[in-house]
């Protein structure tokens, strides 16, 4: 008796939360297709925002958020509901990038010449920054900061890219973003690291 | 924990996402090194000013509407996977 109580406890406990995303999977690959609105409405914005900061070509992002979506549809059986469903769908947003930037020709959002290994060779670097020498030093509080920064963020190799894109716009923990990149957590922290360490030399930040 | 080590677990610790024993190794580097606190300020200050220079764009009511009928259209009335 003790033993099958133990063994629902452990059913119970294993169960996704009412209402979280990981119950509306659930209900998706179990057949309830009106579960697949409501986790579209949940996510739409944010995979959006996430694939718009990611490729340049602006008419791109429906169709790219369309294929996150219908991957989920189509995949939402192999879900592990022991996962968070957010790291999920990321990581589907994250591979159907990867996969547009390998179709696209052009690439890299803004610069043939931008670096594509984790931290890009010294010379490239020394090629931005010259590009960037005349960056006035009050920088930051310039209007067009946010011009200015996009352009830097699009220079960023696409691994850092990525990292500082989920974390500072995103929010996501170091674990999540580790998960979608299917890295170890101490190479997402390096790659934050070496991207936060590019920024502020190209955007010229010190100490006040 | 060294000016070296606080370089690995910086960002963790701005993000409050450090473990109980590095929280407390970190916060005490922290108070003693006068360069590491300047560090975190200036990290903290760049990663603020990235952060509120562009929020998320909106997605209008016609954009989610047309992505949402393409992707059923594409599914052709195919059934939930259950």
């Amino acid at each position: 008796m003790e033993s099958t109580a133990d063994s629902r406890n452990l059913e119970v406990a294993s169960l996704p939360a009412p209402g979280s995303d990981e119950e509306l999977v659930m209900q998706l690959a179990a057949g309830d297709a009106a579960a697949f609105d409501q986790i579209f409405d949940r996510y739409h914005k944010q995979i959006y925002n996430f694939i718009r900061k990611q490729v340049s070509e602006r008419e791109n992002i429906e169709d790219l958020v369309q294929e996150v979506f219908l991957r989920v549809f189509k995949s939402s059986k192999n879900f592990d509901t022991s996962k968070k469903f957010s790291s999920w769908v990321y990581k589907i947003a994250l591979n159907e990038v990867k996969r547009h930037w390998k179709k696209s020709a052009a690439k890299q959002t803004f610069s043939l010449n931008t670096p594509v290994g984790d931290e890009g060779s010294e010379s490239e670097r020394q090629d931005f920054i010259e590009d960037f020498r005349d960056l006035p030093e009050n920088v930051l509080e310039r209007e067009n900061f946010s011009e200015t920064l996009k352009v830097l963020i699009d220079r960023l190799p696409e691994k850092q890219r990525t990292v500082v894109i989920l974390k500072i716009y995103h929010e996501l923990t170091f674990e999540e973003i580790a998960e979608i990149c299917e890295c170890p957590l101490s190479t997402v922290l390096s790659r934050m690291r070496y991207a936060v360490n590019k920024l502020r030399r190209w955007l010229g930040v010190e100490e006040d | 924990m060294d000016c070296k080590k606080i370089q690995d677990v910086i960002f963790n610790f701005v993000y409050g996402e450090s473990s109980e024993a590095e929280l407390e190794a970190t916060r005490d580097h922290l108070e003693k090194c006068g360069d590491c606190a300047r560090e975190r300020q200036v990290i903290e200050k760049l990663l603020s000013k990235i952060k509120n220079c562009e929020p998320q764009e909106s997605v209008s009511e016609d954009c989610r509407n047309r992505m949402l009928s393409k992707i059923k259209s594409s599914l052709g009335g195919e059934e939930a996977p259950g």
